[in-house]
């Protein structure tokens, strides 16, 4: 049992679902700036177009998170009908180490571009003319986001299976 | 509540609703209108234009109108009541005041009763003749007959204020300890403080005696009442409050006559509230919309009232209150 769950196959999978979980902090976020938009549009229903732009930019992290667990799962051929291929421990464990950067800083970045999102909000329903300034102070946390991906990327592309 | 706690529905309402409000140069421009009629038009231009009266004298009703709006929106904001709720018990405690006076006078006081406060009028006045607090939560129900008896020994209506507004104070106190919100609560001892600050000076100025301090004197600042008494017996009393926190305030201020000072207070407290402007999803945002409504219907009130007296635009403009925006 406790074999099992240090077999390669087995790690790699893990590193597939901890990637994934990059969505947690994107649903928060969007949840959050989600509530703020509300909040606008409730005072302005025109701005409703404006502030969904922003609302959605917290979404990424989710995506990110997809797209590393998709590469796990495609490396390790999962997703190629001939079921998946055999990994040592070491292999297994290297993948799910590829996947903790994405999963994690997801998580804490989606929050954090939620909280500014949703300020960037405030600021279109005070100031409409001001969108694009809110959209960059969001988006400025993308980066960290982005860093993370990358360095799950060439961990990932770098592991021989 | 808890520290984390975070309301981006509300927060993001009250900002749009921020637009609304008129800016210092708005009111500058009010008060420099060559007539009182000039000075309602460009009220009726901003947000107060839903009630549209043609007689100047008539602008209380916009006011009021104004800010029950104002009071509406906010209330369903924040399914956390109590944090709306403090500032809205002194409406509560205002009508309560005029339903007394009602009672002991015979006089009808409908026109003094404020839409507003957290009881729905009818209520509160159903329940007071009958002297029947359960449904009146928040209310003292204590205070409220001690005012009577007091008001039926002394036959003076200065007590039934000044007892009425130490149960207010103490009740909004109760209720912002209890909130655990750090903002409010220096924001309820701050109002406290000042308007113990202003009694002094009233005092000072009328040469009462002290009594009427320690009478009027409310409870809920970090300014007691002994050492406001050292300062009402002393000489000077900016040397003795200069210790306390606002001894720039009354430095500056006190010595400048009773009107300058009420304006030094509320710009003072505006300076505080103004802290809220640069949080984003925490509550402190709404409560400061409701305080800055409520000192631009202060600094509209005092326009257009000195308007209709014929008072110099330089003197009006003295006394107009710094904005929130």
């Amino acid at each position: 049992m406790v074999e099992s769950l240090f077999s390669g196959e087995f790690l790699a999978l893990s590193g597939a679902a901890v990637a994934a979980l990059a969505g947690i902090g994107s649903a928060i976020g969007v949840g959050v700036a989600g509530e703020a938009a509300a909040g606008v549009v409730s005072e302005d229903p025109n701005k409703f177009g404006q502030v969904l732009l922003l609302q959605a930019l917290p979404g990424t992290q989710g995506i990110y998170g997809l797209l590393i667990a998709f590469l796990v799962m495609v490396k390790v051929g999962l997703l190629g009908g001939n079921g998946m291929i055999d990994l040592t421990m070491i292999q297994g464990a290297g993948i799910f180490a590829a996947a903790v950067p994405i999963g994690l800083v997801g998580i804490f970045s989606g929050i954090a571009q939620g909280k500014a999102a949703a300020a960037g909000i405030m600021l279109v329903g005070k100031k409409p003319s001001e969108l694009a300034k809110g959209m960059l102070f969001a988006a400025m946390v993308e980066t960290y986001a982005v860093l993370a991906l990358l360095v799950s990327f060439l961990m990932l592309n770098s592991i021989q299976v | 509540m808890s520290k984390n706690k975070i309301y981006p529905f509300a927060v993001a309402s009250v900002r749009s609703m921020e637009n609304s409000l008129m800016t210092k140069q708005k009111l500058m421009q009010m008060a420099d209108a060559k007539t009182v009629d000039e000075a309602l038009r460009i009220l009726s231009d901003s947000a107060y234009g839903k009630t549209q009266v043609k007689d100047a004298h008539d602008f209380e009703r916009m006011i009021g109108n104004h800010l029950e709006e104002t009071y509406q929106a906010v209330d369903g904001l924040i399914p956390q009541e109590t944090l709306v709720d403090i500032f809205l018990y002194k409406n509560d405690y205002h009508n309560i005041k005029v339903l007394l006076k009602e009672e002991v006078s015979k006089v009808n006081g409908k026109k003094f009763l404020i839409q507003g406060g957290t009881i729905p009028i009818e209520t509160l006045r159903k329940n007071l003749r009958e002297r029947n607090y359960v449904e009146l939560p928040n209310i003292d129900g204590e205070a409220v007959e001690e005012a009577v008896s007091m008001y039926a020994k002394t036959r003076n209506g200065r007590y039934i204020d000044t007892i009425l507004d130490k149960a207010c104070f103490s009740t909004m106190e109760k209720a912002a300890k209890k909130l655990g919100n750090a903002y409010v609560s220096k924001y309820v001892q701050m109002l406290a403080d000042i308007t113990n600050l202003k009694t002094l000076l009233r005092v000072k100025t009328m040469d009462r005696d002290y009594q009427v301090l320690e009478e009027s004197f409310v409870p809920g600042g970090s300014i007691g009442l002994e050492l406001l008494s050292r300062a009402f017996r002393s000489d000077s009393p900016v040397a003795v409050l200069k210790e306390t926190p606002y001894g720039s305030l009354c430095e500056e201020y006190m010595d400048q006559g009773f009107t300058a000072f009420e304006k030094a207070c509320d710009d003072y407290l505006m300076e505080y509230i103004k802290d809220a402007k640069y949080k984003t999803l925490t509550p402190e945002p709404v409560m400061a919309f409701i305080l800055a409504k409520e000192t631009e219907a202060k600094c509209i009130r005092i326009i257009m009232t000195c308007k209709m007296q014929n008072i110099d635009a330089a003197i009006i403009k003295e006394r107009v209150r710094e904005a929130y925006v």
